[in-house]
């Protein structure tokens, strides 16, 4: 059994969720194309992809809004939406997998009910309109797969983080805390603190650069805006 | 029988006749009302279901769209190596794709009364969860140009998810979203220098909190003074008595209370706090307090 999500030293599973067929052969290919390594299964409706879920737990799952609940029925984006929501609150898989989630859909609005949820939770999480082209949706799914949050935002917005995040710099930059001691106090898991780093990194768009220490560099930013004091 | 009792009976018996035609008319008049009742209400039936029927139309317009030229699209525009999709086809498909998702929100809006237009093209639809509403609140009112806004490098996302359970009718549901867009519009356009804007929202001793903190500079005396000496102070004030007035209102309806007061550094703290259970008969309970 592997730790989490994120730490498999075996074969990735993916699975993509989407009742149209057209839909899933231009995704899963993409995916492929991508993630070799990765073994890619599809299901077309909740319980489908439920009965899937439950058999073995995913590593990333890439789902459409819009879905019926068993083949044959209306798809609604209500029914894509309840599966998003368990997933992210630990109800269909039991802590500590959290697989990272990409959101496929014409219409992602209906997500802004979990936003909070989502920037909280532990694994990755990417939203994005279906129709963009299949190059930009593989970049949004890396993010996600690196533990990182995209949600697209409208294009004046500030960066905006989650009152948690906040909370890992004050124990961090203000009590001096090691990430384990963070975990504990928080009581959440290594893997989530690791995430909120890579969050917190990618809102403040601190890019990689290997002459410089990353943590320093979030202090020097956070305290520039007034993050912490 | 003697011309005497006879006479009798005839006195009795048009007496009789004359209460019988009295009760008749009476009933008949409650029957024409009781018709009049009933028409209405059959109009109104009849109303009602042709606004269900309205809605359930929309609704399955809206699925039809969704589901069929919405997903057939979203197929084409994704496809990029397809070289017959030149770019012209590609923008002309992208703004097919814009107008089939603009012919549902107009008609989903037009079917209700209930939807509400916020200054500068939001428009807040009160069927959806006052969690969801309040967060578009707030990302639609950070996002326009007001001077104490200018000063902020960051914001912290609000976490509404305290009131997924509150079960508030459709007036109170636009309430508590005109208080919260008026609070932050009044951090913007008051608290000069605000570097950190905290909304706040928790349950909390059997209350629910709602709490819009920030450190701006709050006018003092001499600056009001030169404030109103070149803006138009009269309309402002006026404005933000109104604002007050307001809150205070649906402080009273939701049995709760309303403050606005400093923040212990600097700035100003605007809170909402009303009860999760109300008790019956509040609505003078609520006690005030207010700066301006």
């Amino acid at each position: 059994m592997r730790e989490s999500a994120d730490e498999s030293s075996s074969a990735q599973r993916f699975l993509v969720i989407d009742d149209h067929e057209a839909v899933l052969q231009g995704t899963v290919p993409a995916l492929k194309g991508a993630y070799p390594e990765a073994e890619i299964w599809t299901a077309q409706d909740y319980q489908g992809a439920r009965q899937l879920i439950e058999q073995q737990p995913p590593d990333l799952m890439v789902v459409d809004l819009s879905i019926p609940d068993v083949a044959g029925q209306k798809a609604t984006p209500d029914v894509g939406l309840k599966l998003v929501e368990q997933i992210l609150t630990g109800q269909l898989i039991p802590s500590p997998w959290a697989p990272n989630v990409a959101v496929l859909s014409t219409d992602i609005n209906p997500l802004i009910r979990l936003k909070a949820t989502i920037k909280a939770y532990e694994g990755g999480f990417a939203a994005m309109d279906k129709s963009l082209p299949l190059q930009e949706m593989i970049q949004y799914i890396n993010f996600a797969v690196r533990g990182s949050v995209y949600l697209p935002q409208s294009v004046k917005s500030r960066p905006e983080l989650h009152s948690k995040w906040m909370e890992l710099l004050r124990l961090r930059f203000d009590e001096g805390l090691n990430d384990k001691a963070i975990a504990k106090r928080m009581g959440t898991s290594d893997r989530t603190i690791r995430n909120y780093w890579i969050r917190i990194q990618d809102t403040l768009l601190i890019g990689d650069d290997p002459e410089k220490d990353l943590r320093v560099q979030i202090e020097i930013e956070a305290r520039r805006i007034g993050l912490i004091n | 029988m003697t011309p005497a009792t006879s006479q009798l009976d005839r006195t009795a018996l048009l007496q009789l006749v004359e209460t019988l035609t009295a009760q008749v008319s009476a009933l008949e008049a409650e029957k024409l009302d009781l018709q009049k009742n009933f028409d209405a209400a059959l109009e109104k039936a009849v109303a009602q279901q042709m606004l269900k029927q309205r809605a359930l139309a929309i609704e399955q317009t809206y699925e039809a769209v969704h589901n069929g030229p919405l997903q057939s699209l979203a197929v084409l525009l994704r496809a990029d190596r397809v070289p017959a999709l030149e770019d012209d086809l590609r923008s002309q498909l992208a703004s097919i794709n814009q107008e089939l998702r603009g012919i549902y929100q107009s008609m989903r809006l037009s079917a209700q009364d209930e939807a509400l237009y916020l200054e500068s093209g939001l428009t807040l639809d009160f069927d959806l969860p006052l969690v969801v509403l309040l967060q578009q609140v707030f990302e639609h009112t950070l996002a326009r140009d007001f001077p104490g806004y200018e000063t902020l490098q960051f914001q912290v996302m609000p976490d509404f998810s305290a009131l997924a359970n509150t079960q508030l009718s459709v007036e109170l549901k636009r309430g508590v979203c005109l208080f919260l867009q008026e609070a932050l519009c009044n951090v913007g356009k008051h608290a000069l220098g605000t570097t950190r804007l905290s909304v706040l929202c928790e349950q909390r001793a059997g209350s629910y909190w709602l709490q819009i903190i920030d450190n701006g500079q709050t006018p003092g005396m001499i600056e009001s003074l030169l404030q109103s000496l070149t803006e138009s102070p009269e309309v402002d004030h006026q404005e933000r008595h109104q604002g007050s007035r307001q809150a205070k209102a649906l402080a009273q309806q939701l049995c709760g209370k309303f403050q606005r007061r400093p923040n212990a550094d600097q700035g100003t703290i605007c809170e909402l706090v009303w009860p999760i259970n109300p008790p019956g008969g509040c609505q003078e309970d609520s006690e005030l307090e207010l700066i301006d």
